[in-house]
């Protein structure tokens, strides 16, 4: 079985301070100087499939695709470190932080020009924070898609998977291919490789690979369909108070006193 | 221009789905128009109670086995040259965020999500929904029709149904799943821990620092008579369920008293707590961007902090007084 998981190296947006938000008349916030990290959805995704693997053993045959620039070249060699049979790196000359149709496009001409049995993402990405990419990779392929998995495993050639619902679990044994979108799953964070494994498999190559002639087309299409006309930042800010001291008795009796015990009266 | 609510009776919450989205109707740059609700239930609600639950005069009901997102898209698909609509509404919950984008992708329009404002000009749909985890707003144009938009959870006032619509149509498809299923169980959700209706919450972040610590919080949470909610880490770290998740992956809340200790202040988190009408975070560290959002800010830690407080209301409360 084969099993594409795509993943998107972010700025982790909660290092940015107040006046790291500097919005700019055209085009994206500037975040490249922000630490990055791999999409929690897609980490957990990334996750799932090694377990799967784990598993299903050599029966299951892993790879991984990012779409950006070579500020993923460090998460993916862990990725190789870690057993994915095949890392593929495909970088557009394009900004696609706000198309995900673009995204989804490309991902797509990607699993039909390598055979796919199931892909694995996350559901969504902090930056244009769209949730829309698997459900439109699924629609290019498609396939059925199953959104909100939170865990997958393999046997006789079909997927048994559990998804999160409106009103509750479902666990469904189904028949790849399939897209699998992963949602909210505790205790998924990326396994680290040892220096063993690191050594042995994480020198292999990185491939790197040019989008198709569908890039130009997806972008087309985008531009006729869609229009980012402004971004403005959002103030959360409050005119507060601030308590400060080194007492959390004396603290919490201020703040007790000073400030909740009406309000908890009134309750 | 004619436009369809699509809603789901056979998931938790309809009602409070229905007047979110009836806020949204009414609310400000939504324009007249002939309105028509694709209502789908499982045969639970009578005929009447499920006519009540559309915001728009015209109603379709279509009975189903379960919410199949495959067959409700396969359904709206042939149901769209009769409605012959421009734009398409769904809730924010799981079900209509997939069905939203898979439904555009299908009829050749666009999608959106978490809308929070709409406008509707001759040169296409704007709407407003925010960006990079919630710190920025940004405008859209959507060029192309069919729009389907999902109403960001949270992003209007709800408004109370009128009386019921007019049934236009009735389906029956109670059919068996897709053939690529072969096995299908559900679980049950269980209750919700009604974080949306608290009045009021303690939240923990991921200061809290450890499972025990987290489970400490709650039981002072129990001890305030607050409602325990907690952030995606504290979730992702499973020192608390995720029911308890507090943010845009869970509950936006709106109490009267919020306190929120060992949260950084992350948007998406920010937004589930942002309604509070008072509003106290603690933390450690003061340059923590929490502090700036909160009533008031309280530098330190936040479970020597709260276990005092607890003992403080203790104390005041009349004797005999008991927490349920």
């Amino acid at each position: 079985m084969d099993l594409l998981v795509c993943c998107k190296i972010v700025p982790d947006l909660d290092l940015l301070s107040d006046h790291d938000w500097v919005i700019p008349a055209h085009g994206r916030i500037d975040t490249a100087f922000v630490r990055t990290m791999i999409n929690p959805f897609d980490e957990s995704a990334l996750e799932l499939a090694l377990r799967l693997a784990d598993c299903a053993g050599p029966e299951v045959r892993l790879s991984a695709l990012t779409i950006g620039s070579r500020q993923a070249d460090p998460v993916l060699k862990t990725l190789l470190a870690l057993r994915f049979d095949r890392v593929v790196r495909m970088e557009p000359a394009a900004d696609l932080v706000f198309c995900p149709e673009v995204v989804a496009a490309l991902i797509a001409a990607y699993a039909r020009s390598h055979p796919q049995d199931a892909l694995l993402m996350g559901r969504q990405s902090g930056e244009g924070d769209h949730g829309k990419t698997p459900l439109l990779v699924a629609e290019h392929l498609g396939w059925p898609c199953v959104s909100e998995v939170t865990r997958v495993e393999a046997a006789a050639g079909r997927l048994r998977i559990t998804s999160q619902v409106d009103d509750g679990l479902l666990e469904q044994t189904l028949r790849p291919p399939c897209v699998l979108s992963v949602g909210n799953v505790a205790g998924t964070a990326l396994r680290v490789p040892t220096l063993k494994a690191r050594m042995q498999h994480g020198q292999r190559a990185i491939e790197r690979i040019e989008p198709g002639p569908e890039l130009a087309e997806a972008l087309q299409c985008w531009h006729r369909d869609y229009a980012l006309e402004g971004l403005a930042r959002i103030s959360h800010a409050r005119a507060g108070t601030i308590l400060e001291g080194t007492d959390p008795a004396a603290l919490a009796r201020t703040l007790y006193e000073d400030h909740l015990r009406a309000r908890m009266a009134a309750l | 221009m004619n436009f369809v609510v699509v809603l789901q009776a056979c998931t938790p919450g309809p009602i409070t789905k229905a007047r979110e989205l009836n806020g949204f109707l009414h609310g400000p740059g939504f324009p007249a128009g002939n309105g028509t609700t694709v209502l789908f239930h499982d045969g639970v609600l009578s005929r009447p109670e499920l006519l009540a639950l559309a915001p728009t005069p015209a109603a379709i009901l279509v009975q189903v086995t379960r919410h199949q997102p495959e067959q409700v898209l396969g359904l709206l698909e042939e149901l769209a040259p009769r409605l012959d609509a421009e734009l398409y509404l769904f809730p924010d919950d799981l079900a209509g965020r997939e069905l939203a984008v898979r439904l555009a992708c299908r009829l050749r329009g666009t999608s959106l999500a978490g809308v929070r404002s709409l406008r509707v000009d001759p040169d296409g749909f704007r709407c407003t929904r925010t960006a990079y985890s919630g710190q920025v707003e940004a405008a859209w144009r959507l060029k192309r029709r069919p729009c389907c938009l999902v109403v960001a959870k949270g992003g209007v006032e709800p408004l109370d149904l009128s009386p019921g619509a007019r049934l236009e149509l009735e389906l029956d498809r109670r059919e068996r799943p897709g053939a690529w299923i072969e096995a299908l169980a559900a679980t049950p959700a269980p209750p919700p821990a009604g974080l949306e209706q608290a009045g009021f919450l303690l939240a923990a972040g991921r200061g809290a620092g450890s499972r025990d610590r987290t489970a400490r919080l709650a039981a002072i949470a129990l001890e305030l008579g607050a409602d325990f909610g907690v952030s995606r880490p504290v979730a992702m770290n499973a020192w608390a369920s995720m029911d308890r998740l507090v943010g845009v992956s869970g509950a936006m809340t709106r109490p009267a008293l919020a306190i929120v200790a060992g949260a950084s202040g992350s948007a998406a988190f920010l937004a589930g707590v942002e309604r509070s009408r008072f509003l106290v975070a603690i933390n450690t560290d003061h340059r923590a961007p929490m502090l700036r959002c909160a009533d008031v800010g309280v530098v330190g830690d936040g479970l020597a902090i709260l276990e005092e407080l607890a003992r403080l209301a203790g104390a005041a409360k009349p004797r005999g007084t008991v927490h349920d």
